[in-house]
């Protein structure tokens, strides 16, 4: 009876263990932040250069913080669902390694979701948030912890799935 | 008419030939090397941290182009890393300094060689398991080979040897398969 078992487990064994991986993305890299203070950042403002924004202006609050760039095509993918999202809770755009005036143009013509934008030009904050693509889309908590990351462009399933419910989630914790 | 459209083909071959050579050519030298000039060359003044810099980029992975490390890659993201790195390193950062950091911030992926820790143990694990498990399936297979020899009884030696005789009296009235025929007829573990 063994002869069988052993071999037949041993193929579910695998079957299960590639069959899981063939809906795992390796583009997706689970962030090392979750649960960790939101990294320290102190950038200008997108649009007023003398303004800085840093990790604690939103301190106390529930906020989004969105890696976009006018030079990312999926970013104006999930453009509509993050203008969307901003109406129920408070997004930073993080400006990523892109041109001022680009940048700006790009809000023009499509629209401006944030509350405020940092200028990392240098990419410097990316490299501090462990961004290896854009966009990406972090959420922190009251305390300045990031509690979700989204990577890649927002779904509308994604907003409602995952982004809201956890959003809500996180403002009934304190209330 | 004839004689010139085939000279001209004679010439176009030649001339063919001779782009398959230059185009070869341009692959395999010239290609690679303008690849390397790319990355930009970074330099130190102390040797050790040249090393070192050196070491790091080719450990470090580019998250972006998944199967190329900090050295190879182009990709924006890697330029970004590789200045950072050089930075770590010109601010006197050690080695598990520049690991730690970039570990930090993107996570034992970025790392070509993961630590051996908790969550990486089944991954340095399996390949043990898998060989011990494949060791033992083997040596089963061989030993299995060995023990199943089995004796015939006495009834059944009697009974073989009934079988050949009448085989032995009936088979060569048939013609000329009965030798190999008979073999064939004998139990298989008889024979090793």
């Amino acid at each position: 009876m063994s002869r069988y078992v052993v071999p037949l487990v041993l193929f579910v064994g695998l079957a299960a263990l590639l069959w899981r991986g063939l809906s795992l993305d390796p583009r997706e890299i689970p962030s090392v932040l979750i649960d960790k203070p939101a990294p320290a950042f102190d950038l200008e403002q997108l649009h007023n250069t003398t303004q800085q924004i840093t990790h604690q202006t939103l301190e106390g609050k529930v906020w989004l913080l969105n890696v976009w760039a006018s030079w990312c095509v999926a970013c104006l993918q999930e453009h509509p669902v993050i203008t969307k999202l901003s109406e129920q809770v408070d997004i930073v755009g993080l400006n990523y390694k892109d041109e001022r005036g680009k940048a700006k143009q790009w809000l023009i013509e499509h629209g401006n979701p944030y509350l405020v934008s940092a200028f990392d030009h240098a990419g410097d904050v990316g490299i501090e948030y462990g961004v290896y693509g854009v966009p990406e889309t972090f959420v922190v908590d009251q305390r300045g912890h990031i509690r979700y990351k989204h990577i890649g462009p927002v779904s509308h399933e994604d907003l409602n799935q995952k982004l809201i419910p956890i959003i809500e989630q996180l403002r009934q914790v304190t209330n | 008419m004839k004689r010139l459209s085939k000279f001209d083909l004679n010439s176009f071959a030649i001339s063919m030939s001779g782009m398959f050579l230059y185009t070869l050519l341009v692959t395999l030298f010239i290609h690679p090397l303008s690849g390397l000039a790319k990355v930009e060359v970074v330099q130190f003044d102390d040797p050790a941290k040249q090393a070192l810099y050196q070491d790091m980029i080719e450990e470090l992975r580019c998250l972006v182009c998944q199967n190329q490390n900090l050295a190879d890659s182009n990709a924006e993201l890697a330029i970004d890393l590789r200045r950072k790195t050089r930075e770590l390193i010109e601010q006197g950062k050690t080695r598990q300094d520049v690991v730690a950091f970039m570990v930090d911030r993107y996570g034992e992926f970025v790392l070509y060689r993961p630590a051996f820790n908790k969550s990486n143990l089944v991954l340095w694990l399996s390949p043990v398991v898998l060989l011990i498990i494949a060791l033992w399936v083997v040596l089963r297979a061989r030993n299995r080979g060995k023990n199943d020899v089995k004796e015939f009884s006495e009834s059944e030696r009697v009974r073989v040897r009934a079988m050949l005789n009448q085989s032995h009296v009936q088979k060569p009235q048939k013609g000329i398969n009965t030798s190999s025929g008979r073999h064939s007829e004998l139990p298989d573990h008889g024979e090793s």
